[in-house]
Parts: structure tokens; sequence; C-alpha cells
């Protein structure tokens, strides 16, 4: 019996090795995340000898498993790796996640500059704490970039390459102004809080409500990106009695219409923002045959990493940034506009209903810039 | 049996101490009763049938979610890997059902054969081989989750069929308070009771728990029975996770990972002793009503999630303190 025992407790430790080696597989994920900072310094980035063609690649990540998002993005990264070759540039790619364990990242950024790395993308712990590593890395002549979240140490020339989220949250307010009119209640149910995206998010939103007039009823409710919590907190928002005209919320969406369907509760007539499979197709659903509800789908891309990874080659192919690139200069911080946004206006649009109807439910937008557009946009 | 000269001489405070102490089911049903009168009296607008449905319909997915819980835990176990077979058994329920009905017995088929799989594992290790319970759950829990993402690339597909969504969330006879997921209630629940109280498994699994010693001596097959409450575990918390993926419509890796702790608490609040031998299943409905009402006051109240997560700390401990359990039965 215990030589049966024995088999399947090595069965059962050959399949977790199996399961852990799978890194973090592609798809398309779901809520924006946040963490992190940190990148290389200006443009001036370490040029990699002339002739060469090969690069080593290290991901850092604060975590991947649990949160589809950050897989989307290390696909994502790793699409982009793979299509660097039609640069003639050969990306081999390695991925590394500390768990949320600021010791350990330090530890295998390290372990990435020792090994001769030749670009570091971080996806943070906390958005301080790295100066010395990052110096160190640009003292080795690696290409590190801050990629997703920024990095707001203003003591170390590091590159942060994100996406605009307070333009998410400050278009979502402000088209919520034009749909329900000045005066008109909303609820607000933010993500994370402490978290750098959430706090720039809600910059956006409290800027837009002030600017449309919009009234912001009941508490402070947080989701913290994880869809069973939203439908619970819209549940029991409902639950409240609480009278208001729309809801504005920093992704998750269609779980807090999920609590609508739960309650059979009429609808409100506005909800956003969101950018997933499922929220779009809930949206084309519902406004099929009849206007039943405005909304808004921004994207906040998955693919900003791959992003960052094209900022970085065009850095090591010895380009330099130009001068006015920089949204927030202090702490060298691109962030990338939104490039899809969907209102009921784009209902009936073909393109709207093509990348809904494409995508699993809990897929969000992705893309990302590519070497060229990269290079177009923001190196001399 | 009361013990009327005994009763009389004790203070009101020490009867208090005495009816929660016996009576941690009633005591949990009272706190959740006292809780939401709280509400109402914070919020009128908080008393109407549709709230009253959406906290029974909250209440009963986590009691279902806790079912196979009580049992590993009144049998001595602990099982840390709930949650991630109700996840693993509503992204099935997505993916089989991919939006349509129809599917529901090929469903319920391989997702209990899922959930009893794990719960079979997390016996084996747990109980044959010998390995901490807590540790070897969440060992198992962790392949499981990475299951999940290897086989569905991190993007699980599909929606629950319409039928199998309106059987869950939709109003009995149209009355606001009478949610549907009720009708499941009338099999799980006197399923449950009749596991734990009226089969000789039950008697066993309380024998076990409270003197495994004791059991063993008594001719019980000790092994036997604790395997068999964790695969139970499986096989509820594979239920639980049908029926949240149709509350929840479409499902995500993960989705009901939260479950594994919540049902946890959900049980000990109702008075089922972690070290093993004592509690009941109406305990755990009652902890699973606290825990929803809590939350659902927190919310009308209109905390941050910070202060939210830090009340439901606070009030949970005290709860905990409260009931101040120990086994009173030497091994």
């Amino acid at each position: 019996m215990k030589k049966y025992l024995a088999l399947v407790l090595a069965l059962v430790m050959l399949f977790a090795l199996v399961a852990c080696g799978n890194e973090a597989p592609a798809a398309p994920a779901a809520p924006a995340d946040p963490a992190a900072p940190a990148a290389p310094a200006d443009p001036a980035a370490p040029a990699a000898p002339e002739a060469k063609t090969e690069f080593k690649l290290a991901s850092h990540n604060a975590v991947i498993e649990g949160n589809p998002y950050r897989i989307r993005y290390e696909a994502d990264i790793q699409e982009a790796a793979a299509a660097a070759a039609d640069h003639g540039l050969t990306v081999t790619y390695a991925s590394f996640v500390s768990n949320w364990d600021a010791a350990t990242e330090s530890q295998q950024i390290e372990n990435s500059i020792n090994e001769g790395y030749d670009i570091i993308l971080v996806n943070p712990v906390s958005s301080t704490g790295l100066d010395p590593i990052i110096e160190k890395a640009q003292d080795a002549g690696i290409v590190y970039i801050n990629a997703d979240c920024e990095y707001t140490s203003p003591d170390v020339n590091v590159l942060n390459v994100c996406t605009d989220q307070y333009y998410l949250g400050y278009t979502t307010a402000k088209y919520a102004g034009e749909v329900l009119g000045e005066g008109a209640k909303v609820i607000m149910i933010a993500a994370l809080d402490g978290n750098s995206a959430n706090t720039d998010r809600q910059a956006g939103f409290e800027k837009g409500i002030e600017e449309a007039g919009l009234e912001v009823v009941g508490g402070q409710y947080n989701h913290d990106w994880d869809a069973v919590k939203a439908q619970q907190i819209m549940t029991e928002i409902l639950n409240s009695g609480l009278e208001f005209d729309g809801i504005l919320i920093s992704q998750c969406a269609e779980a807090a219409l999920a609590a609508y369907d739960a309650a059979g509760a009429a609808y409100p007539k506005f909800i956003g923002f969101n950018d997933t499979g499922e929220f779009m197709q809930r949206m084309l659903k519902l406004n099929a045959d009849e206007k039943k509800m405005d909304f808004m789908v921004l994207s906040n891309p998955p693919g900003v990493g791959a992003s960052a990874l094209n900022f970085g080659l065009n850095m090591i192919l010895g380009k330099e940034l130009k001068d006015d690139v920089y949204t927030i200069p202090e702490i060298h911080s691109i962030r990338l506009p939104s490039k899809v946004a969907y209102t009921y206006d784009d209902i009936s649009n073909a393109e709207f209903k093509a990348m809904a109807e494409g995508m699993a439910p809990g897929d969000a937008i992705t893309y990302w810039l590519t070497i060229d557009e990269v290079a177009e946009l923001y190196f001399k | 049996m009361k013990n009327p000269s005994l009763t009389a001489k004790l203070t009101f405070g020490q009867r208090i101490g005495v009816f929660v102490k016996k009576s941690p089911a009633r005591m949990a049903f009272i706190i959740a009763v006292f809780l939401y009168l709280v509400t109402i009296a914070i919020n009128p607008a908080a008393f109407n049938a549709s709230a009253i449905g959406s906290i029974i319909m909250l209440t009963l997915l986590l009691s279902f979610a806790s079912a196979g819980q009580t049992i590993v835990l009144i049998g001595g176990g602990m099982d840390f890997g709930v949650g991630a077979v109700m996840s693993s058994a509503a992204i099935l329920t997505t993916t089989i059902m991919n939006a349509q009905d129809g599917h529901f017995f090929q469903l319920l088929i391989t997702a209990l054969a899922m959930g009893a799989l794990v719960g079979l594992l997390n016996g084996i290790c747990s109980v044959k081989i010998g390995l901490p319970p807590m540790i070897v759950t969440m060992a198992i829990a962790n392949v499981v989750t990475r299951m999940q993402y290897v086989l569905t690339e991190g993007s699980p597909m599909g929606y629950a069929g319409p039928q199998f969504i309106k059987s869950v969330t939709s109003r009995l006879f149209g009355v606001q308070f009478l949610p549907s997921i009720i009708l499941y209630a009338f099999i799980i629940i006197p399923l449950v009771y009749f596991l734990l109280n009226r089969s000789r498994f039950g008697k066993q699994v309380y024998l076990v728990g409270n003197n495994p010693v004791a059991a063993k001596l008594s001719g019980i097959n000790v092994a036997k029975v604790q395997v068999l409450t964790y695969v139970f575990s499986g096989l509820f918390a594979a239920f639980a996770g049908m029926l949240g993926a149709a509350y929840m419509n479409a499902a995500r890796c993960q989705i009901f990972d939260n479950y594994a702790y919540e049902s946890l608490i959900a049980v000990i609040i109702g008075g089922t002793l972690l070290s093993g031998g004592v509690g009941t299943y109406t305990g755990s409905i009652a902890g699973s009503l606290v825990m929803v009402v809590l939350s659902n006051m927190l919310t009308v109240i209109g905390l941050t999630q910070p202060q939210r997560n830090l009340f439901m700390g606070v009030i949970l401990i005290l709860l905990l303190i409260l009931y101040n359990r120990e086994k009173n039965v030497r091994q």
C-alpha cells in the first residue's frame, strides 16, 4: 500500500512541477492592475554593440497567477519578443515572479543583472525601493524599463512606460455627465485602494465628476479587481435601497450587472468603464432591440508591457527618445493613451461587434505599439 | 440535560456564556438578526424584499460551499481546497454549457467527478500519508488552480446555460425574497443532515473527530471515514461551484478561491470545532448568514474597503473569542 501511496505522491509532485513549469499561458485577461514602477533612465540608455542582434530579455513581475491582466501582459511580451524577428532581432525571454515580495524581487533582478540580460522589464512590487538595483543595471549597460506601473523615485533616471490611467477615469466620468446630465446621481466603485493605477484613475474620475456636475451618492466602494467581490458589493448597494442614475466603476462592470440580474432590479442609465469580452457582449445583447443602457468601453491594454519592450529594443539599437515625450517628466514617465473607446453610439458599429464577439468573456482588449510605431512616435 | 439547581445558581452573564458555548448555531442566528436590525436602523431603506432575497441567495451559496468543510472539520480535518474546486467546477460549467441549455447532467457528472477526485487526493495525502491537512490541501489546491490556467490558457470560455442561471437567480413565484436557489437547498440541506445525523457514516465522523483512538478501538476504519469526508467536501464544493457559475454567469480562473477561507470562517462561526468532533450544519448555515449580513451592513454604512476589512476582522475575532471553545474529551 505504501508503495502505491509513494507513487501517488510522486505523481502529484511531478504534476505540480509540470504545472508550475508552465509560465503564464497566453490569453487575454481582464482587469487592469496596478503595480509598478521603474525603469531605465532617459533615452540615454546603453546601446548594444552594432553587430549584436541577439538579446536576452528578463521580465520581472510582482504576480502572474490569479491575475488575468498580468497573464496577458506576459503573453503579449512573449509575442512582441517573437515579433522582433521581423526586424532581424532574436529576443530570448525569461519571466520571474516575486509574488509581491520586494526582497525576492530585488534578488531576482540582481540575478538577471549578473546573468547578463540585455533588457530588464519590471512590473514592480512597489513604486520605490529599487534605486540601487536600477543604478547597478544601468552601470552594467542593461536597458532597464519600468512597465505598467510607475516607479516614482525621482532619484534615478529610469523610463516608465504605462497606460494613462487618469484618462480612463476622466473620460468615463465626463461621458457619464453627457449621458446623465448635470446633477445626476452616481455611485463610484473603485478598484484597489493604494494601488497606483487606481489612484490615478480615481483622480481622473474625480476631475470628470466635478466638471460634469455629477453627484456621488453612497459610500466609498471597492472591488479590488475581484469579480465576485464586485458582484457582492453591487448586490449590497442594491440591498441598501440607494437611488442613483449611473454607475462609475473601475472595471468589473459585468459583475455589477450580474448583480442586477440576480436581484431582478432595473438597470441604471449608464455604466462604465470596462474592457472585457463579457461586458461588451452583454451590452450588445442588452441593447440589441432598443436602447436600455448607455455604457463606456475603454481599453487598458495588458500589452503595455510589450510596448515597453519595444521601447527597450529601440533604445538598445541606439536610438534616442525625443525631448518632449514624457507625460510626467519628473519621473520620466510616458503614459500611453487608451486607443479603443466604445459607447452606445457604437452599438451598430461592425468593428465593435466583431471585437466583442471574438473575445472570450474574461478577455480584455489588448494591443501594443510595434517597434516601428514606438520609433516613430517617441524616438528621434 | 439541564440541571435546574445548577442553572438557578448561575448569574445572567454566566447563563449567556453557557448559551453561547452550548448553542453557537442559535447564537449565530441571533447575531445575524441583530446585525440586520442594526443595518435597518442605520438605513431603513435596507429593509426590502429584494434585499432579503439577495441575502438568502448569498447565504445559501456560501452554506453549500461550507457543507463539505463542516463534515471535514467535524471529522478532524481541514480543507483549504474548497475554493479551488469551486473555481474549477465553475469553469467546467461555463465551458461545457457554453451558454446552452441541455448539458446539465453531463456537467453534473464531470464536475462531481472532478470534485471527488480532488477530495480523494486530499484525503489520501492528509490521512493515509499523514501530511498536515492545512498544508497538503493548500498544495493540492495550488495544483488544481494551475490546471485551470494550463487547460484554459487563463481565459475560460462560455457562459452558464440560461435556464441554469434562471434556476439559481430568478425569484420563485415572482416573490422577491424567494430566490430560486432555495430549490437546491431542498436537496443539499436534507442530504447533509442525513449524512451527519441519520447515517452510520455521520456517527462515525463525529466519533472519529472527537477521539480517533477510541473510534479505532471501537472498530471504525478511521482512515476510510476521514478520506470520505474529504471526498464529500470535494463533491459539495464542486456543486457549489456550478451554482456559483450560474450566479456569476461566467467564470474566471480562481474566481471562487476566497470561498476556501469564507467557508472555513462560516463553519467556525457556526460552532464547529477546529479540533473536530463537534459541530452542526445548522451552525454553518447560521455562520454563513452572519458573514453575508455583516458584509451587507458594512456596505450600507459605506465604509471603505480597508475599513470594511478591519471591521470584519475585528468582529470575526470577537465572535471566535466569544465562543472560546476547547475540546473537552480526553484523548
